[in-house]
């Protein structure tokens, strides 16, 4: 293999150097030394004065677990919080007054507007557009016809209902969870533990009960009906629970109910598909506190059968 | 002893029941329990990772020392060798989150055949197992009492046993027995309700009515506008 010449090395070296360049490396490099990037090089901060840095020259920690290690993100994570916080700062809306106004007139050169430092834009607009438009139309008109011909009732949203308070609905969650346990409990401990074991002990109680109540054969009967009114009283007070704080208990907390709300009522071989599943997901929820109940009955006569 | 012998399904089933649980209520504690276990894949890899960023963090202290118009030449030379260093580390770092990840494949595999399949296989095998017997055997209707005595397939071939035209007293009308299957299937949901119960009635903290949001209503009286 021949040497190269100087030209030609020369022009090797260039190359590279501008596929570099084309590849922002050069940018990267001036970037970590003037400290624009994470993990750069450059810091103000003393490192005398940081506990971190002494911490580390005294010798590896060894409580760090693995999973620490790979969870660790890499980079600078205060630049990363600074960052969503000026993004925060951002995105607040800009404050604006309004100010009561002392006559609606309008001429057609821009007035100076008593308050320093505010100005009016509609005069302004239509100084600039003059009067061919005629009598032309007051900007309040134009607003109003904006906000969709007077279809919305004062105080309420022009742009449709407002979402559903998140407190509200937390609020909502724990109110029918504890309303389901207390139901479940004052159910287990009142009614469906004594009576199994007054059916199943029958022969030895101390007292005499009806024979109906005490025949194992209408244990089932009486059991279903007893579940049909705790369930309707159970119903009865979650409809009440969801009146008082407007919140649909199987929307919020069902998943299935929360997918079948996207499905649309019309247009759909099957017509209310939407109502029918919320539906079906009503009487699954009814059907499975029966069989809870059943799997106690169940447990229970296991229990009293050895005791 | 032909007690225990008979019943020995029933205790084998309630310790996996139990071991089931025990992993369930200590799922938050699984990550900390691996990282102790010793595997020598990991514990190599550790090694060189801390090694490797207290070389990183001692050079960049070094670096932050010097002045770097005094000593430009020095610092340059720190910065080349960090980035090399930088790379290291994160090829060792690639390489234990591999090795991780192959410990808990083989953690999970290990649970698989350990736990879950003999679980199963219990449950094939011995679900028609007895467990007892029901002190009355009138107590429930006679599609419940065949569904707790042969299990859920009883309920799946009723129809089929109704069309051919056989009655469904397969079950004996003497004694309905609770099967194995069903009997798990019962507790594990009895258990589950009196963990949700204990949760809502002692372990969950109280959430307060919010209180409700005044809205303002905004009305534009004027078309001026303060400028900020």
């Amino acid at each position: 293999m021949s040497e190269l010449s100087e030209s030609e090395k020369r022009k090797i070296l260039r190359e590279r150097r501008q596929q570099k360049f084309r590849a922002g490396g050069a940018s990267s490099r001036l970037n970590k030394i003037t400290g624009q990037i994470p993990n750069s090089q450059l810091s103000t901060e003393s490192s005398l004065d940081t506990t971190e840095a002494n911490e580390h020259t005294k010798g590896l920690s060894n409580d760090e677990d693995v999973y620490q290690i790979i969870d660790s993100p890499e980079g600078n994570e205060q630049s990363t919080k600074e960052m969503d916080e000026l993004i925060a700062s951002i995105s607040k809306p800009p404050s604006s007054k309004i100010i009561p106004p002392k006559s609606r007139d309008f001429s057609p050169t821009p007035e100076l507007s008593e308050t320093p430092g505010t100005v009016d834009p509609f005069s302004m607009l239509k100084a600039m557009q003059g009067d061919a438009e005629g009598n032309g139309s007051s900007p309040f008109d134009l607003f109003k016809a904006m906000q969709g011909g007077g279809q919305t009732e004062p105080g309420e949203s022009p742009f449709g209902k407002d979402p559903v308070d998140e407190e509200m609905v937390n609020y909502h969650k724990y109110v029918v969870n504890k309303l389901k346990a207390y139901s479940i409990l004052f159910k287990w401990l009142f009614f469906i533990l004594p009576y199994v074991y007054v059916v199943i002990k029958s022969e030895t109680l101390p007292f005499e009960l009806p024979n109906w109540l005490v025949n194992p054969s209408n244990f089932f009967t009486i059991f279903v009906a007893f579940e049909i009114v705790a369930t309707s009283i159970y119903y009865q007070k979650l409809q009440t629970f969801e009146s008082d704080n407007n919140i649909d208990t199987l929307q919020h907390n069902n998943k299935i109910a929360k997918l079948a709300s996207f499905i649309p009522n019309e247009g759909l071989p099957i017509r209310n598909v939407r109502d029918k599943v919320f539906m079906a997901l009503h009487y699954w929820d009814v059907l499975s506190m029966f069989i809870t109940d059943i799997c106690f009955v169940l447990i229970l006569m296991g229990v009293f059968t050895y005791i | 002893m032909a007690f225990y012998s008979d019943n020995w399904v029933v205790y084998v089933a309630l310790i996996y029941l139990a071991i089931n649980k025990l992993l369930q209520y200590t799922i938050s504690h699984h990550k900390q329990w691996k990282s102790k276990l010793p595997f020598p894949n990991v514990r190599v890899s550790r090694q060189r990772f801390l090694e490797k960023r207290h070389e990183i963090r001692k050079l960049q202290i070094e670096n932050r020392l010097i002045s770097a118009q005094d000593n430009y030449a020095q610092w340059t030379k720190n910065n080349r060798k960090l980035t090399k260093l930088e790379k290291e580390l994160s090829s060792i770092k690639e390489e234990l989150t591999k090795a991780v990840a192959k410990n808990d494949k083989l953690l999970g595999t290990l649970k698989l055949v350990v736990l879950t399949l003999p679980f199963l296989a219990l449950k094939l095998l011995k679900g028609k197992h007895i467990v007892y017997h029901l002190p009355k055997s009138d107590v429930f209707p006679q599609l419940m009492s065949g569904v707790w005595t042969k299990g859920w397939l009883y309920l799946g071939l009723a129809p089929l046993q109704m069309l051919r035209g056989r009655s469904m007293s397969a079950v004996s009308i003497t004694e309905v027995g609770v099967s194995l299957g069903i009997w798990l299937w019962a507790l594990q949901r009895v258990v589950d309700t009196i963990e949700f119960l204990i949760k809502q009635l002692f372990l969950e903290s109280a959430v307060t009515r919010p209180e409700p949001k005044v809205q303002e209503v905004h009305e534009i009286n004027s078309d001026k506008i303060e400028l900020d």
